[in-house]
């Protein structure tokens, strides 16, 4: 596959990943239904870009060998380690854990996009 | 946007159902609906509150290099073992979501627990679809009844380590993908990381799988390719924590025997909770006996999920082996729920494809819905929204943090709750407890004492004395540690709980705090319903007389 078609690809996936984040603050504004609305969004934002967007962007190496669905659900997984793992010794090398937040998941999902775009070739 | 490529996927909503219904069942009730909460909703346990006491360290502290010091009897070294990425990936989520690493902690343990069913549901999934669909109310179990008890006593990094573990078994069931020994190196970092116990199984799973695949003639040499690279992977991702490990908690396990035939575990209670068994599932443990025979059928080319689940079958009896692999292995039957869904699934499966020949997903998915509710229906109880520690104590407790030094010494008194230990560690100072049983000696012979039998509340005191060396804080202070005589007159502050289910404890409580309070040099800084709070302005002065009361 190439490049033009992987990123037509994501952007298709995109549409999907917006319809995810919508269908989760429904879900949880459903179960959690005490909770004000800006805790909500800003509770379901932080998992989407924490965690599932650089698990995401990791798994895309596989976007044609496992369907979107699939991907997902193992995008939590994938995304829990690599980030907690690369904060963890960030932390150990000095830099405070707060400063962790933005940095370390946008270039989880910057490298891995870049990454397999280069191995997509 | 091209919504009109939008396809309607039954399959998605339904898991999407399955989601939200999970996650309802696992964290929205036991959270009162709530997201946030000004006080700890949900922790039963003090191994609970010791992982939100580790978890919200790394954000006083910044980092995870070591165990903050309220928690090392003031050390400020002590190596920092216990689950450190997923701690440490808590902490920055409470960053940016503004929630509390209370509520943090609580809903990513159980939001992990609702992503294990998924996992294992695209595992089984593998296999067959229908089966998949049909096996998902099984799994429910995991938020009912005795399974629920790992979640709801604490069993954090287990049921977290856990979602490692299923996904390890769904990676192991892609090894004939490009690249899987990524995944599968990623996996079982994740359960090194988070509860390194679990490993042991995960190895001998893999061996048995190989073991399997060889035997039955099934094996390629891309499978044993793809597992050699991966653990090389594991290897360079794992080695420095590892050592860690090695040096620190780890010393002390190498000691402990990993069999003792001699001494199988036959309680009915692990860790404090009651033990799964087979039986725990009512009548449908014959289903999945069904499940299990049906599955034989297919010995040779027995799918991963079906390995899975014979493996943590066995797994989970491994107590009568004893030891460390006996007590560890009984406590993965709290995941059976997962592990033997799809002996349910096949099973029920079975059966209805002997009347309909023709079945379809949606038949599969009506089936699935149907099971789910008398399923949960019966077997649901919905758990309480309180904590092992009310909101008056968690103010008195967190009172410390703003209003004490830092190097500041708390000793605590009789406190009905204190027994769970790591309560003392809210206030984020060095804790003191008194002897329950020299207390009660003490009022029995009517008499304030000076000096009382006491421990310091500490974890692990393991310190690195070099890159490839550690020392022990218990050995090298053995004279400090432990239980011992201590005179109250040499600490910061005392904690007094005004109220107990043995009314004759609180009032001794009482009597000693006003006889301390009579001391020009110590006085009352906190008060609320339940507890008080003295503050000693010249500790290692004289603060009390000893003597007898009427």
């Amino acid at each position: 596959m190439k490049n033009k078609q992987l990123l037509e690809k994501i952007r298709e996936e995109g549409l999907y990943l917006g319809i995810m984040f919508v269908t989760c603050l429904i879900v949880f504004k459903v179960i959690f239904y005490r909770e004000d609305m800006v805790s909500i969004i800003r509770t379901v934002f932080s998992l989407f870009y924490m965690i599932l967007l650089p698990g995401y962007f990791i798994m895309i190496y596989w976007i044609d060998d496992i369907d979107f669905k699939e991907r997902i659900v193992l995008s939590v997984v994938v995304g829990t380690i690599i980030v907690g793992l690369i904060s963890y010794y960030v932390g150990i090398i000095g830099l405070n854990v707060k400063y962790h937040v933005i940095p370390i998941p946008l270039i989880v999902i910057v490298i891995s996009f870049l990454l397999n775009a280069k191995l997509n070739k | 946007m091209e919504f009109k490529n939008l396809k309607i996927d039954i399959e998605a909503i339904y898991l999407i159902l399955v989601f939200g219904l999970l996650l309802w069942m696992g964290y929205g009730s036991l959270s009162g609906y709530k997201i946030s909460h000004d006080t700890l909703i949900g922790y039963y346990s003090s191994d609970a509150i010791q992982d939100y006491v580790f978890v919200d360290g790394i954000k006083d502290t910044g980092n995870y290099k070591y165990f903050p010091p309220w928690v090392s009897a003031g050390f400020n070294d002590t190596i920092a073992w216990y689950s450190p990425a997923v701690f440490e990936l808590f902490a920055m989520v409470s960053y940016l979501s503004g929630l509390g690493t209370h509520d943090v902690l609580l809903l990513m343990v159980y939001l992990f627990g609702v992503i294990s069913t998924l996992v294992m549901y695209f595992t089984i999934r593998d296999y067959n679809k229908n089966i998949a669909i049909i096996s998902l109310p099984f799994m429910f179990y995991m938020f009912m009844g005795k399974s629920y008890g790992a979640f709801l006593s604490g069993f954090w990094a287990y049921t977290i380590a856990c979602m490692f573990v299923v996904a390890v078994f769904w990676s192991m069931g892609k090894l004939y993908k490009k690249k899987s020994y990524i995944l599968l190196a990623l996996f079982i970092t994740g359960i090194i990381y988070t509860h390194i116990s679990e490993l042991i199984y995960i190895v001998g799973f893999i061996g048995f799988f190989l073991g399997f695949r060889v035997i039955t003639k099934n094996a390629t040499k891309d499978m044993f390719k793809n597992i050699i690279l991966a653990g090389i992977i594991t290897i360079i991702m794992s080695a420095y924590f590892i050592l860690l490990f090695r040096l620190s908690v780890g010393a002390g396990i190498v000691g402990d025997s990993i069999i003792n035939v001699n001494k199988p575990y036959l309680g009915e209670l692990h860790g404090g909770i009651p033990v799964v068994d087979i039986k725990s599932f009512g009548i449908l443990f014959i289903l999945i006996i069904f499940g299990m025979l049906i599955s034989l059928k297919q010995f040779k080319s027995m799918h991963i999920s079906f390995l899975a689940g014979f493996y943590m079958l066995f797994v989970g009896y491994s107590n009568y082996l004893g030891g460390t692999i006996g007590n560890r292995g009984m406590q993965n039957r709290y995941f059976w729920p997962l592990y033997f869904a799809v002996f349910f699934g096949i099973c029920i499966y079975f059966l209805v494809k002997l009347i309909f020949k023709n079945w379809k997903k949606v038949y599969s998915i009506c089936l699935s819905i149907l099971l789910l509710i008398p399923l949960v229906g019966f077997n649901y109880s919905k758990p309480g929204s309180y904590s092992i520690i009310e909101k008056e104590r968690l103010n008195g407790l967190s009172w410390f943090h703003s209003n004490s030094p830092k190097d500041a010494k708390v000793f605590f008194f009789y406190g009905d709750p204190y027994s769970q230990t790591s309560i003392l560690w809210l206030t984020k100072r060095t804790a003191y407890l008194v002897q329950t049983e020299d207390y009660i000696r003490a009022l029995n012979e009517k008499k304030i004492k000076r000096s009382y039998l006491s421990r310091d509340v500490a974890g692990f005191l393991f310190h690195r004395t070099s890159f490839l060396t550690s020392g022990d804080y218990t050995e090298e202070y053995k004279n400090e540690f432990g239980v011992r005589e201590r005179d109250i007159c040499n600490y910061d502050y005392f904690v007094f709980d005004k109220v107990s289910r043995q009314p004759e404890l609180a009032q001794f409580n009482m009597i000693m705090a006003s006889k301390l309070a009579e001391n020009e040099n110590i006085e009352v800084v906190f008060s609320n319903n339940i507890m008080v709070i003295l503050e000693n302005k010249k500790p290692e002065a004289d603060c009390i007389e000893e003597q007898t009361i009427a």
